[in-house]
C-alpha cells in the first residue's frame, strides 16, 4: 500500500504530486486559483488512496480533475472503482486541508491525532475519529464538547481511551490543554496514562511529570491561570531506549529513558482508574513516531502563533470520482489519464472537527437553542436515543421470523403464531379489590397496588357479575384513578370485595394486537383471543426463497461484521435480515464475488447471539414481522375481508389447510380454489358452488357440472376446480363429497369423476377415480389420497368423452383438508416479548421553519441515527435501514433539517415521551 | 439553480429504500403512455452496483418544484459505458408489458374499467406485479372482447384508445415501501383553464406547433373473422362527423380490430377513433418555466389550461384558447417541455 503524501494546495484546490514508482499513480489535483495559499493533506480513511467518494446531494455538480500519469486505465479504474465498491467504507473519503501545517512534519510522522475532535456514534459508544483515520478513541462517562472546543473530561466515569495497538509506533505525544482551574487546584491532573507511561500535573509542587515506569522527570514549577492554554510535549522510549524529554510551553527537561510498552488500554486525559482527570479541555492530543527538539520547537511555535485557534482551520471537501479519461494536451491524446471528480451540490469546505450538542428531552414540546458557528447552513447527524419507556402506546412487541423456502407467491396466507394471550390479559401481577366496586366507578381501590403501574389496564375476575377489563390513568396509594370501565370487549359491571384483579398487557378481545411488516401495519386475523392458543394469520407476498450456508463456524462471542457464505449470494437483496439457527442478523451490502455479507450486526430483533456450525443454513428473512400489543386506547381494526384466507383459520396451520369454503365471487380471498373449463365451452362445463348443483357465496362446494344433451350441448367436455399451492401438496383428504349422473349411464360413454394432481399445472396425474354411480341419484364419496411427489396442484376433475349425450354430471365435496409439503412450507417462530418504544416524534427548527417526523419501533436505548447530510436513517443498534421512518414535513427539499448560523430553536414533540436523548453532530460549512 | 430532486431506489419488491445520486437526463409524464426517467450513474458511485441497478428494482423521485412524484421500475435498455451505467426507469405500467393474458380470456359486455382491473388482477394472481387496483371508472360503453396470450400493456393501450377511457399507474411511497396504484378514469385531470395561464415570454418560452394527420370524417372499424383472410363474416362498426366533413372535407379512415366480434364494441371503437382523427392533431412543443402566473405545481398532465402564444407574431395564427396537456418532460435545467392537444 502506498503511503499518502502531502498535496500542495493553492486556493480552493490546486495540484500537487503523488510520486509513485512503477505502476503507482502520479496524480495532480487541479482547480481554481486565486485564494490564499494553504498547505494540504491528502487524508483518507482506512489508509487508502485516493480520497474519493460518492456524496449525498445533487442538483449542482462541480468538477475537479485529478490526473494520473504512468498509470494504465485499468490501474486507475481499479483504484477508483474498487474502493467505491468497497461498501465496508461507509463514510466518505475526504480531502482535508489545514492552514498551520508544520514544516518538516507530515502525516507520515503523525501516528494518531485528536483535536479537531471528529465525533460519531457506532451503535455502542461515542467515538472520536482520529485526524488521519488510523485510530478511533472511545469516549465514556459524562464528557462534553462545546462546538469548536476541546474534549472536556471532568470526573465521574469520564474516559477517553485508545488501545496499545492504536499507539503502535508512538514515541512522543503533544498535548494542548486548557485547564478549568489555575495551577493551585488541589488535585493531580492527568493528561495521559498509558500503563507505565504517565504524563500529569502534580498539585503538590505545580510541576508536570513524565514517567516511563523507571525514570521520572519533571518540569519546573508552573504558574498558569484557569482556561489558559498549556502546550506539553513528552518524548519517551517505546521503540528503543533513548532520551526522555518533557517540554512545557517550550522549556525542555530531559532524562535517560527506559524501553517500555503501552498498557493494553491507554487513557487520554485521565488516570487508568479514573479518579484524577485533566479537569479541563484537551484541545488537541497527538501521538508522533518521534520528535526531535527542533520539531518540538516548531510545534510550540505553531501553537504560539495560532493563539486562540491552536487546532488550526482544518477543513475537508467530499468529492466523488466521476470519470477517468485519457488526457488530451495540445489536441493530442497522451498516455496520461484525467479523473474528473464531482462535488455534488455546492462546493463548501467543511470543518474537520464535528461540533457536538447534547439535548435531553423530558417532555413533549421541549425546546433547545442550538448555537451554530458556520458560514453556510449545516446538516447535522442526529442520534435519538429513548432512555425511558413511554407510558402509552403499543408497549410490547414480539418478532416473528418467517423462513420462506419456496418460489415466489402472491397473497400467501401465513400463520405467524399460536400465542398465549390469556397470560397477557391476566398477568401474574395480581391483587384483589378492596371493597365492592360499582359499575361506572372511576376510582377502584385495591388491596395492594404497589406492583401496579401508574398507567395501565387490568382484568377483574368476577364469577358472579362477569369479568371486566379496565384501564386507568393514575394511581394514588392503592387507588386506581381515572378508570375506564368495560374495555376489551367486556361489560362495565359491579364487582365484589376481594374479587381478583390482574395487570393486563393486552386487551381481552385482542383489539390492540397489531401486526407490522417493517414500518407498516398490515391486516391480521386473530382467532380465540384471551386463550393459550390465539392464532394470528396474515396474507403477504413472498419473493423466491434465498438461502446459503455459513462458511466457517461462528462462536457465541465472536465479533461479527461480515458473514462468509458457502454458496452464491448474488440473488440476495442488497440489504436485509438473515437467520442462522435462532439468531438474527442484519446486513447492509454484500460482495457477490467473495460471497460475503457486509456490515453485519448480529443478535438483532431481540434474538441472542449463539454459536453456529460450519455450513449452518443462512436463511433470508423477507418480512420483518412484529406483533405489537399493550395499548388499551386502541379499538379492534377491521382487516380487509375481501382478502381473508378462505380456509378455516382456527383449524389450519402453515402445514395443513382445512377447507369448508373454497372461494367467493370476489375472487380475492387468499388460498382460494379456481374453476377452469378444460375442454368444451363455457356453456358445456359449468361451475357451481353450493350443495347438489346449487350455488352459494362463499363457495361451499368446489362443484363441476357437465350438462347433458337435454340442454342441447355437444359431446366431449372436461372441467375442474383446482387449488395451487407453491409449497406443494402431499395429501388431499376430501370428505362429505357427492357426485351424480342425472341421466342414463348405461351407454358407452366414458365419464370420470376424479381427484387429479399436477406438478406444473400442465400435465395432470389421476390420483383417484370414483366408481360410476349405480343409479341417477346423488351418491356420497370421500377419499384420503396421497398425491404424487412434487404436486403443487390438486383438483376435482370431471371428464366426459361420449358418443351419445345423455348424462348431466356433477362432482362436489363439502370439506377438504390439504397436507402441504413441509419441506417448503413457511416456518414461523414467535420471538420472546420485548418492551417497545413506539417512536413518533417531530423535530422542528424555528430558524428554518422546517421539521421532520420520525416514526419507528425501537427499544429503550436503541440509537436511531438520522443523517441529514447523507440522508440515511439507521437503527445503529440493529444495523438496520429505517429510511421509511422519516417524513419531511412540508415537502422534499435540499436539506432535511438544516441548522443556520447562530441560534436555532429546536422543538421536540412526542406524546408520552419521558426521556429521550438527542445528540447532534455537524460539520461547519465554509464558502472557502 | 435547479430545484432539489430526491431519488430513492428500492428492491424489486419495493423495500429497502436508499437515496441515490444519479445524473438525470430527463423525466417524462405522458398521458396514457409509459413515462420514463433517463439516468446515469458513474461506476465510482458506491451505489452503482448490479444489485442496486437490477432490472425490476423500483425508483421513486420527488421534486421540490411542485412536479408530481415519478415512480417506476428499472428496465431495458441499459447501457454499460466506459465510465458508468445509463439506465431508464419506466412508470409502473411497464410491468404490465412483462405479462401476457391467458390463453383465452373473454369479456362480454364489460365496462372498459372492469376489463382493465381484471387484466391486472389476473396478472397479480399469477405472480405479483406490485400494482394494486385504485380508482376504477366503470362507466363507458361496455365491450365484448377476447384476448389470447397478448401483451397486457398492449391490450390496455388499445383498450384505452378504443374506449376513450384513460389510465395511469402512479407510485405510492409510504413508510419505506414503494408500490403502484392503477387507476382507470373517465378523464384524467380537469379543466382549470379559468385559473391556469401559460403565457409566452412569461412562463413559457416561444412555442412551436405541428399539425398532424390523418384526418377523417368517416371511420370504419372491422372486427375479427373466423379465417385469416375471411371478410364475409366480419362485423363493421362505423361513425361519421359532419363537423369534420364541413371543416376538412370528406375523408375516410379504417382499422381492422381482430379479437372484436361484437357490433356494439365496434361501433364504440369507431366513435373513439373518430374522436382522435376527426381533426388535425395540434402538437405544441412548449418549454415551460416554474414561474407565475402558473407554476409547475399548478397543473398536471391531463389538465386543460389556457395557452397564449404567437400573439406578438401573427394575429391570424395566434393561439389563445384552452388546451389539454398530454405530456410533460422535465430536465435538470428545471424546465418542462409540454405537449398539448
Amino acid at each position: 500500500m502506498t503511503t499518502p503524501k502531502p498535496w500542495a494546495l493553492g486556493n480552493l484546490i490546486v495540484g500537487s504530486e503523488w510520486q509513485g514508482q512503477k505502476g503507482d499513480m502520479f496524480s495532480v489535483l487541479r482547480g481554481a486559483r486565486g485564494l490564499p495559499q494553504v498547505e494540504a493533506l491528502m487524508v483518507e480513511r482506512y489508509g487508502r488512496f485516493p480520497v474519493i467518494s460518492g456524496v449525498s446531494r445533487r442538483a449542482q455538480r462541480k468538477t475537479l480533475e485529478v490526473r494520473f500519469t504512468n498509470a494504465s486505465t485499468r490501474e486507475a479504474y481499479r483504484t477508483l472503482i474498487l474502493q467505491q465498491l468497497d461498501t465496508d467504507d461507509e463514510d466518505p473519503f475526504r480531502l482535508t486541508i489545514v492552514d498551520n501545517l508544520l514544516p518538516g512534519l507530515g502525516p507520515e510522522d503523525l501516528v494518531v491525532a485528536f483535536g479537531p475532535w471528529d465525533l460519531y456514534y457506532d451503535g455502542s459508544n461515542w467515538r472520536a475519529r482520529g485526524l488521519l483515520e488510523q485510530a478511533t478513541a472511545t469516549l465514556a462517562g459524562a464528557w462534553s464538547i462545546a462546538p469548536g472546543e476541546g474534549l472536556d473530561l471532568d470526573g465521574g466515569s469520564d474516559a477517553c481511551t485508545l488501545t496499545s495497538s492504536d499507539l503502535s509506533g508512538v514515541n512522543a505525544i503533544e498535548v494542548i490543554w486548557k485547564p478549568t482551574e489555575d495551577n493551585t487546584y488541589g488535585t493531580d491532573r492527568y493528561l495521559f496514562d498509558g500503563g507505565s507511561i504517565e504524563l500529569y500535573f502534580k498539585a503538590a509542587d505545580d510541576k508536570f511529570y513524565l514517567t516511563d515506569g523507571t525514570t521520572t522527570i519533571s518540569s519546573a514549577a508552573q504558574t498558569f491561570a484557569a482556561a489558559s492554554l498549556q502546550h506539553v510535549v513528552a518524548r519517551f522510549s517505546v521503540a528503543g531506549a533513548g532520551e526522555m524529554k518533557l517540554v512545557v510551553n517550550g522549556t525542555e527537561t530531559t532524562g535517560l529513558g527506559t524501553v517500555t510498552a503501552f498498557g493494553a488500554t491507554c487513557y487520554i486525559g485521565s488516570e487508568a482508574t479514573p479518579s484524577k482527570w485533566c479537569r479541563g479541555e484537551l484541545v488537541a492530543w497527538r501521538g508522533y513516531d518521534d520528535l526531535t527538539s527542533t520539531q518540538i520547537a516548531y510545534l510550540y511555535a505553531a501553537f504560539s502563533e495560532a493563539g486562540d485557534d491552536p487546532i488550526g482551520n482544518a477543513r475537508h471537501l467530499d468529492v466523488g470520482s466521476e470519470t477517468v479519461d485519457p488526457l488530451v494536451e495540445s489536441g493530442k491524446r497522451t498516455l496520461d489519464l484525467v479523473a474528473t471528480l464531482a462535488v455534488d451540490d455546492e462546493v463548501r469546505w467543511r470543518s474537520r472537527d464535528g461540533d457536538y450538542w447534547h439535548w435531553d428531552v423530558t417532555s413533549s414540546g421541549d425546546q433547545e437553542t442550538v448555537t451554530v458557528d458556520t458560514e453556510d447552513e449545516v446538516y447535522p447527524v442526529l442520534y435519538i436515543t429513548p432512555k425511558a419507556a413511554k407510558t402509552t402506546g403499543l408497549l410490547y412487541k414480539r418478532w416473528v421470523p418467517v423462513v420462506w423456502k419456496a418460489d415466489a407467491a402472491v397473497d400467501y396466507p401465513t400463520k405467524l403464531a399460536a400465542m398465549d394471550t390469556a397470560s397477557l390479559v391476566e398477568t401474574a401481577t395480581t391483587t384483589t379489590l378492596n371493597g365492592a366496586v360499582l359499575a361506572g366507578a372511576a376510582t377502584i381501590t385495591l388491596t395492594d397496588a404497589s406492583s401496579f403501574p401508574t398507567v395501565g389496564m387490568a382484568y377483574i375476575t368476577d364469577a358472579v357479575n362477569g369479568d371486566e377489563q379496565i384501564s386507568w390513568t393514575g394511581k394514588s396509594g392503592n387507588d386506581l384513578t381515572g378508570c375506564t370501565r368495560g374495555i376489551g370487549g367486556t361489560g362495565d359491571v359491579n364487582h365484589s370485595n376481594l374479587d381478583p384483579i390482574a395487570v393486563s398487557k393486552m386487551l381481552a378481545n385482542g383489539g390492540d394486537l397489531r401486526v407490522y411488516d417493517s414500518a407498516s401495519e398490515i391486516d391480521r386475523w386473530i382467532l380465540d383471543p384471551d386463550t393459550a392458543t390465539t392464532d394470528v394469520w396474515v396474507v403477504v407476498d413472498y419473493d423466491g426463497a434465498q438461502s446459503t450456508t455459513l462458511e466457517g463456524a461462528m462462536l457465541i462471542g465472536d465479533s461479527v461484521s461480515t458473514l462468509d457464505a458457502g454458496t452464491d449470494i448474488s440473488d440476495f437483496p442488497y440489504e436485509g435480515i438473515l437467520l442462522i439457527d435462532s439468531e438474527a442478523f442484519t446486513y447492509r451490502g454484500k460482495n457477490d464475488p467473495d460471497q460475503q455479507f457486509l456490515n453485519v450486526t448480529r443478535a438483532v430483533k431481540g434474538t441472542s447471539a449463539a454459536g453456529h456450525a460450519d455450513e449452518a443454513t443462512i436463511y433470508w428473512i423477507q418480512h420483518d414481522f412484529w406483533i405489537f400489543y399493550g395499548d388499551h386506547t386502541l379499538s379492534a381494526p377491521s382487516p380487509d375481508a375481501t382478502v381473508k384466507p378462505i380456509f378455516e383459520l382456527d383449524t389450519s396451520n402453515n402445514d395443513s389447510w382445512v377447507y369448508q369454503e373454497f372461494g367467493d365471487s370476489g375472487m380475492n380471498r387468499a388460498g382460494r380454489w379456481v374453476f377452469e373449463v378444460v375442454l368444451g365451452s363455457d356453456a358445456k362445463v359449468l361451475q357451481y358452488t353450493g350443495n347438489q348443483g346449487a350455488n352459494a357465496d362463499p363457495w361451499a362446494e368446489p362443484g363441476v357440472n357437465i350438462p347433458g344433451d337435454a340442454l342441447g350441448y355437444g359431446t366431449d367436455a372436461e372441467g375442474r376446480t383446482y387449488l395451487y399451492n407453491v409449497c406443494g401438496i402431499t395429501n388431499a383428504n376430501f370428505t362429505n363429497g357427492e357426485y351424480r349422473s342425472a341421466g342414463n349411464i348405461a351407454n358407452n360413454n366414458i365419464h370420470e369423476w376424479e381427484i387429479i394432481s399436477s406438478i406444473d399445472g400442465i400435465t395432470w396425474t389421476v390420483e383417484y377415480t370414483i366408481a360410476d354411480p349405480p343409479n341417477t341419484n346423488w351418491q356420497s364419496w370421500s377419499r384420503n389420497e396421497a398425491l404424487t411427489s412434487g404436486s403443487k396442484y390438486v383438483a376435482l376433475n370431471l371428464d366426459r368423452s361420449s358418443s351419445v349425450n345423455t348424462e348431466n354430471l356433477y362432482l362436489e365435496a363439502a370439506d377438504c383438508t390439504l397436507t402441504l409439503n413441509t419441506t417448503y412450507t413457511p416456518d414461523a417462530t414467535l420471538g420472546s416479548e420485548q418492551s417497545n418504544y413506539p417512536l413518533d416524534c417531530t423535530i422542528a427548527n424555528a430558524a428554518t421553519g422546517y421539521s421532520i417526523q420520525l416514526q419507528a419501533t425501537l427499544d429503550v436505548d436503541d440509537v436511531l441515527q438520522v443523517d441529514t447530510d447523507a440522508k440515511t436513517v439507521t437503527n445503529l443498534t440493529e444495523g438496520e435501514n429505517l429510511f421509511g421512518a422519516l417524513t419531511q414535513i412540508g415537502g422534499i427539499r435540499r436539506a432535511w433539517l438544516a441548522l443556520l448560523d447562530g441560534d436555532n430553536v429546536l422543538t421536540y414533540t412526542e406524546t408520552g415521551v419521558v426521556d429521550v436523548d438527542v445528540d447532534l453532530v455537524w460539520d461547519r460549512r465554509y464558502f472557502e | 439553480m435547479s430545484s432539489a430532486v430526491e431519488t430513492l431506489l428500492f428492491s424489486r419488491s419495493g423495500t429497502s429504500p436508499v437515496e441515490i445520486s444519479p445524473q438525470i437526463e430527463r423525466v417524462t409524464w405522458p398521458l396514457n403512455q409509459t413515462g420514463q426517467a433517463k439516468m446515469y450513474m458513474p461506476y465510482t458511485d458506491p451505489l452503482c452496483t448490479p444489485d442496486h441497478l437490477r432490472l425490476g428494482n423500483r425508483v421513486y423521485m420527488r421534486f421540490e418544484n411542485g412536479l408530481p412524484p415519478f415512480g417506476g421500475v428499472i428496465d431495458l435498455p441499459r447501457q454499460r459505458r466506459t465510465n458508468g451505467i445509463a439506465f431508464t426507469v419506466y412508470t409502473g405500467d411497464r410491468i404490465l408489458s412483462w405479462r401476457r393474458t391467458a390463453k383465452t380470456v373473454s369479456f362480454t359486455s364489460t365496462a372498459p374499467g372492469t376489463i382493465y382491473q381484471t387484466l391486472i388482477e389476473n396478472a397479480n394472481a399469477n405472480y405479483g406485479t406490485g400494482i394494486a387496483i385504485g380508482s376504477i371508472y366503470t362507466g363507458g360503453t361496455a365491450r365484448t372482447e377476447t384476448y389470447h396470450l397478448q401483451n397486457v400493456l398492449d391490450v390496455v393501450l388499445q383498450l384505452q384508445r378504443l374506449s376513450g377511457g384513460e389510465f395511469e399507474v402512479i407510485p405510492v411511497y409510504q413508510k419505506g415501501r414503494l408500490t403502484f396504484l392503477a387507476h382507470w378514469k373517465e378523464r384524467i385531470g380537469g379543466d382549470i383553464s379559468d385559473e391556469t395561464l401559460l403565457v409566452e415570454d412569461r412562463n413559457i418560452e416561444p412555442p412551436a406547433m405541428d399539425e398532424q394527420g390523418p384526418v377523417a370524417s368517416r371511420v370504419l372499424c372491422a372486427g375479427g373473422a373466423a379465417g385469416e383472410d375471411g371478410w364475409d363474416d366480419r362485423l363493421v362498426g362505423e361513425d361519421t362527423s359532419t363537423t369534420s366533413r364541413n371543416e376538412y372535407g370528406y375523408r375516410e379512415y379504417a382499422e381492422v380490430l381482430t379479437g372484436i366480434f361484437d357490433q356494439t364494441t365496434l361501433d364504440a371503437s369507431a366513435t373513439s377513433v373518430l374522436d382522435e382523427v376527426g381533426a388535425p392533431r395540434e402538437r405544441f412543443t412548449i418549454t415551460a418555466l416554474n414561474r407565475e402566473p402558473a407554476t409547475f405545481g399548478d397543473y398536471s398532465v391531463g389538465d386543460t389550461v389556457t395557452v397564449q402564444a404567437f400573439l406578438e407574431h401573427s394575429p391570424l395564427w395566434a393561439v389563445d384558447r384552452a388546451l389539454r396537456i398530454v405530456g410533460r418532460e422535465w430536465t435538470p435545467a428545471d424546465t418542462c417541455r409540454l405537449e398539448f392537444k
